[in-house]
């Protein structure tokens, strides 16, 4: 396959770039937004079940048109008494807890004007538990780590901790999208010397939850971006780059579960 | 109007603007010849006259010249061979600054102002350097890997533009420690100063010998020079004799012809607070002298080894191929100022070291005594003005060994010692 040279060009363009060109900050918006828009839909749903709940428990206090004979003090009643607890119990019912424990292969990168232009290759790990505000919108919080320590005498780390926000896409409960903010870090480290780096974060993943009886498989995609912070000497805590960005882009299998 | 007549007009806009408002502190980077000619001469200006092989006139050579921050006349880089006449100056400067990436910054360089202003500094003491010795040398996006491992995932990139007074070819470094330098860095990690000033490299009176032992040469210039860090690595007579006279059949290490000034220097504030630290080392391969103390004014010529013997040791090699000549059973070599030597100091390099910079939160621009001492934010007499970033860069590694120069040999038409 040839490559013509206007696109060797950008891509030769991109590989250098210093500063975000406009489709990168479009791209860092859409996913900031779109991360944010699900942490705000997960917090109008819950306070929707919220509402229904307490309506369908002020229902069910509201006086019978037609009071019935009192039973026997003896007998037993004939429906639960309506509470709080029926209201979360029934939330239970139509909601729950979910999780995903996954492992994958990442690309990690720090840009900045005196990082080297490169990205490095090693395995991720990441993990969720949430809630599942419907059956086709979760919330929860997401924790990602990924370890360059194999080898070359330097250990490269990147970790994050976001809020996240899943939707599925089809009927089904398969296809999602997965979005999430939060805090990511990078660290270089020899053994003698390193460098950090910390900033807000957005996380943005595809994935197909795989359903094989009991268990759930889930393959995933998903890119990682921090907004950019300075990277400062873990040995005197002067920066020597002032817009280190992270980046990452992890491909996984996750075993999920739903309750 | 056409783009460069424009800007031509402009910059003679500025320039006069710049008379008339005396803005000295800003850089020059193409005086007006009006303003050249009204300029007072500077004691750097006009002092070169040529040799006997060398085909510019005085008035030729002080063509190229530049206004100093103090309104002065200074001459600043020039070609080794003049390109509107052809006529060659039997000297070379280094490398041509205009390439430079810092040059639009900088502008051209003013050779001799530090020891200009060492005489408005009533620090009671004089320091006056010869023309040819001011060598240039630059490189733009000079990859810096910080040291250890954790240094591979970072690539700190610089520009830099060096000029060190490093005259090779008479006795002055013998005994004389305080060389002009001017040292201009900007770098991706916010790593930026442009200093102007007289580096102590050693002690006065003294050098170290290119074989080891530190070899007392006489009294420095001037006699209360301060002592600086670092040391001017120079070959001396025994060392020489000793290394490069060889038996027949066999070829002489000129390696052993070799000096290293290798600089330490600090810009200090008034209070004795280190703003600046860098380390720069100077090396000239092949220069035209080497010090003997059994030699008139003590300096021997390394040409004069081509022809000199110890028994049958003698200076062999390729160097040496063309200078000698047997004249009446004596075997004799071209003089040390030949054009055909290549002994003549026009091979060099400078390895870019430490460049730490302690000055967070502090101003951009100081001003400092010739040697860099004393700074403070507001110019006083015989002051130099230094611009140093804002920035605390030592990220507790050091960063060494960057070389700019070394496959480059500046010698052109008629460029001879003393260079």
């Amino acid at each position: 396959m040839s490559v013509s040279p206007p696109l060797l060009r950008r891509a030769l363009r991109a590989a250098n770039y210093r500063r975000p060109s406009m489709a990168v900050i479009a791209a860092r918006s859409i996913v900031i937004t779109l991360g944010a828009g699900l942490v705000l839909l997960g917090a109008m749903s819950v306070l929707a079940d919220a509402a229904r709940a307490q309506g369908s428990a002020a229902r069910d206090r509201s006086p019978a048109p037609a009071p019935a004979p009192s039973p026997p003090p003896s007998a037993p009643l004939a429906a639960p008494e309506p509470t709080v607890r029926s209201a979360l119990s029934h939330l239970a019912d139509k909601h729950g807890l979910w999780g995903s424990i996954g492992l994958g292969r990442a690309s990690g990168s720090l840009q900045c004007d005196a990082c080297a232009k490169r990205a490095t290759y090693a395995y991720a790990g990441h993990a969720s538990l949430g809630w599942r505000l419907s059956p086709t919108l979760l919330v929860g919080a997401e924790t990602l780590a990924w370890f360059d320590v194999l080898g070359g005498g330097v250990d490269r780390i990147v970790r994050g901790t976001y809020l996240v926000g899943r939707s599925y896409l089809t009927a089904n409960r398969s296809l999602f999208v997965h979005g999430g903010l939060g805090i990511a870090s990078y660290t270089i480290d020899d053994g003698d010397l390193g460098f950090r780096t910390q900033s807000p974060s957005a996380s943005l993943a595809m994935g197909y939850d795989w359903r094989l009886r009991s268990v759930v498989l889930t393959p995933t995609i998903a890119a990682v971006a921090s907004t950019g912070g300075p990277l400062r000497s873990d040995r005197t805590e002067n920066a020597i780059a002032e817009n280190a960005r992270i980046g990452m882009l992890r491909t996984s299998f996750a075993i999920s579960w739903y309750r | 109007m056409h783009p460069t007549i424009f800007l031509r007009a402009t910059k003679i806009s500025v320039g006069l603007l710049c008379v008339l408002a005396a803005c000295s502190d800003a850089p020059s980077t193409s005086p007006t010849n009006a303003a050249l000619d009204a300029a007072a001469p500077a004691r750097a200006f006009g002092i070169w006259t040529p040799g006997k092989t060398d085909t510019c006139s005085p008035e030729v050579h002080n063509r190229f010249a530049t206004l100093g921050p103090d309104g002065k006349k200074y001459p600043t880089w020039h070609p080794p061979v003049d390109p509107a006449t052809g006529c060659s100056f039997g000297h070379e400067h280094g490398r041509d600054p205009q390439g430079s990436a810092l040059f639009d910054r900088v502008g051209d360089l003013a050779f001799g102002y530090a020891n200009e202003q060492l005489d408005r500094s009533n620090l009671g003491m004089q320091r006056h350097e010869d023309h040819v010795g001011h060598k240039i040398e630059w490189e733009n996006g000079l990859r810096i890997r910080p040291g250890g491992g954790a240094g591979a995932s970072l690539e700190v990139t610089c520009d830099v533009l060096v000029k060190l007074h490093q005259g090779t070819h008479s006795r002055d470094a013998f005994t004389n420690n305080l060389h002009e330098l001017n040292y201009h860095i900007r770098c991706n990690d916010r790593t930026e100063m442009h200093v102007t000033m007289l580096s102590a490299i050693g002690r006065a009176g003294e050098f170290q010998s290119a074989c080891g032992g530190t070899v007392q040469a006489g009294v420095g210039s001037p006699a209360n020079a301060p002592t600086g860090g670092g040391h001017r690595r120079i070959p001396d007579a025994s060392c020489l004799l000793s290394r490069m006279l060889v038996a027949p059949g066999r070829e002489s290490d000129f390696g052993n012809l070799h000096e290293s000034w290798e600089t330490s220097n600090e810009i200090k504030r008034a209070d004795g607070k280190r703003l600046a630290a860098f380390n720069p080392y100077f090396q000239v391969f092949r220069p035209s002298r080497f010090f003997d103390p059994a030699a008139p004014g003590i300096v021997g010529r390394p040409v004069a080894l081509c022809a000199t013997s110890i028994g049958d040791r003698r200076a062999r090699g390729r160097e040496c191929d063309g200078l000698t000549s047997t004249v009446n059973g004596t075997l004799l070599s071209v003089e040390f100022d030949d054009a055909r030597s290549g002994f003549n100091g026009a091979r060099r390099q400078v390895d870019i070291n430490d460049n730490q910079i302690s000055n967070a939160g502090g101003p951009t621009v100081w001003y400092t005594d010739p040697f860099g001492r004393n700074g403070r934010p507001a110019a006083f007499a015989g002051s130099i003005r230094q611009e140093i970033a804002s920035i605390n860069n030592d990220y507790g590694v050091g960063i060494n060994g960057p070389v700019i120069g070394g496959n480059r040999n500046y010698a052109g038409v008629g460029t001879r010692a003393p260079n």
